[in-house]
């Protein structure tokens, strides 16, 4: 089930998705027919997508961007930046603003995620810092293959 | 029943003398395309493992079958073909596409995969025998226990994935890698309702009809879904009543990349076509049993791994298996 939480300022309509995105999805009817300029979509906690969740995804994404609005992608979570990866046309021509890096504690094994904006992993070369683990303070480690992780930002 | 291996690589034939010995079929180097070719005539009940890292590899093999026996024969049976090749599948089109395919197997295997490919090799010699058609119990063995759920209504769907998930999360998945699993299971159970149903001319008889539909699944409808770990492996399988994989439908969907070209919305078909292409990369192995006319099992194999990392790394193979009755 996803949730939406819709506001809209200035030329911006901002929209925030919570859940899961699945057959039952229906970006038109949750979402609407925006008059904003612009749309910025916060994916913090998008868990898991399907492919009838990404088709309806490309194909609701896809008319706004044909109506000329504008796109962003706000802190995409992994669920998102792994489709953002496997599909080119995922965010069908908007920007991705800003995503979560995954960690693992090497002390620990605690899973924690690091929100990084795209422009500054390129400019780091995706060479990620060490984390400081929130649970016993122990070193984290990213935890993914980076060719794969960040391979939308090399593309 | 024996395996004929062809490859000079030290490495796949320590990796394959090991498996072949699990799954208790002596192994026979071979030196040439000629040489298997010469082998099968005279003893056409044999497992055959080519290196074919190269598409030139494989057609060396096409071409010497096509002189030596002929491409369509009652020799070669393509469940006895695995192929071992490169990383990644979509770059083996020439695999993808062959007649022949059978099971392809990348060169990431290393010693804790043999008893996983010995399994396999099993399975595949044994696939003569219609009444083998298994899904992961036969994996797993007896000592293992298989949870068995009965999918009967198309709404069930959510709450086994839901279910699912969160039973990784507390044997110890990372979460991440848990809500994998339950993706693929959703994709599996979603495509065992929606795909698999044909009527009596073969024509599918939900393609069009929305994903989101409440289907009563009565017994023919109805779908099997399991689930096994062993402590290191976990394995789900689903089982559709039809029996109407088309592999060639199947190898398309699987070695199918979008990363660089564009996904295209369809919307002449109610699925996505992405969903099999995503289970396959985020597993470490996967196997699609069609009894034609009867049944279809679908067995996707995890290994629980202390990063993600190495779980995203693992070794995976993509194995069909087609028994016609």
């Amino acid at each position: 089930m996803l949730n939406v939480v819709k506001n809209e300022k200035d030329d911006t309509l901002l929209v925030k998705l919570s859940g899961s995105i699945e057959e039952n999805v229906d970006f038109a009817a949750l979402i609407g027919n925006p008059t904003a300029k612009k749309m910025d979509i916060v994916c913090r906690e998008i868990l898991r997508i399907n492919s009838v969740g990404v088709k309806a995804w490309v194909k609701y994404f896809q008319s706004l961007a044909a109506k000329g609005l504008k796109l962003r992608f706000l802190e995409c979570s992994t669920a998102i930046v792994e489709q953002i990866n496997l599909i080119s046309n995922f965010t069908c021509g908007g920007e991705v603003e800003s995503i979560f890096v995954p960690f693992c504690c090497t002390k620990c094994n605690t899973e924690l995620l690091g929100l990084f904006r795209a422009a500054d992993l390129k400019k780091i070369n995706f060479e990620i810092p060490d984390l400081k683990c929130s649970q016993c303070g122990g070193e984290a480690k990213f935890d993914d293959i980076p060719e794969e992780y960040f391979g939308f930002l090399q593309r | 029943m024996k395996i004929l291996l062809l490859s000079s690589k030290p490495a796949d034939i320590e990796f394959f003398q090991a498996a072949s010995a699990i799954a208790g079929f002596p192994l026979v180097k071979m030196d040439s395309p000629e040489t298997v070719c010469a082998e099968l005539t005279s003893n056409p009940a044999t497992l055959i493992v080519l290196d074919t890292t190269t598409e030139q590899q494989y057609k060396d093999f096409e071409n010497c079958l096509a002189e030596k026996i002929g491409l369509f024969n009652q020799i070669v049976n393509p469940n006895w073909m695995f192929f071992i090749a490169g990383k990644e599948l979509h770059k083996a089109t020439y695999l993808a596409s062959s007649e022949l395919f059978g099971t392809i197997i990348p060169r990431t295997f290393s010693k804790e995969n043999q008893e996983q490919l010995g399994h396999l090799l099993k399975l595949a010699g044994n696939s003569a025998n219609n009444a083998n058609h298994t899904d992961i119990a036969r994996f797993f063995g007896e000592k293992v226990k298989t949870q068995n759920i009965k999918v009967t209504k198309s709404k069930q769907k959510q709450a086994i994935v839901e279910s699912l998930k969160n039973h990784l999360a507390e044997i110890g998945f990372k979460l991440r890698t848990a809500a994998l699993i339950a993706s693929a299971a959703d994709e599996l159970i979603m495509n065992a309702i929606f795909d698999a149903p044909v009527d009596k001319t073969g024509k599918y008889i939900y393609s069009q009809t929305p994903r989101s539909a409440e289907l009563e699944l009565d017994e023919k409808n109805s779908v099997d879904f399991k689930v096994a770990f062993d402590g290191n492996l976990l394995g789900i399988s689903v089982t559709d009543q039809y029996g109407s994989l088309d592999k060639k439908k199947v190898l398309r969907h699987v070695s199918k990349s979008y990363e660089m070209e564009e996904y295209k919305v369809k919307t002449n078909v109610a699925g996505a076509g992405v969903g099999l292409s995503n289970v396959y990369r985020n597993c470490s192995g996967i196997v699609f049993e069609c009894e034609s006319g009867t049944r279809t099992t679908v067995s996707v194999f995890y290994k629980k791994t202390a990063s993600f990392k190495e779980f995203k790394d693992q070794f995976r193979f993509l194995s069909t298996l087609t028994y016609f009755t």
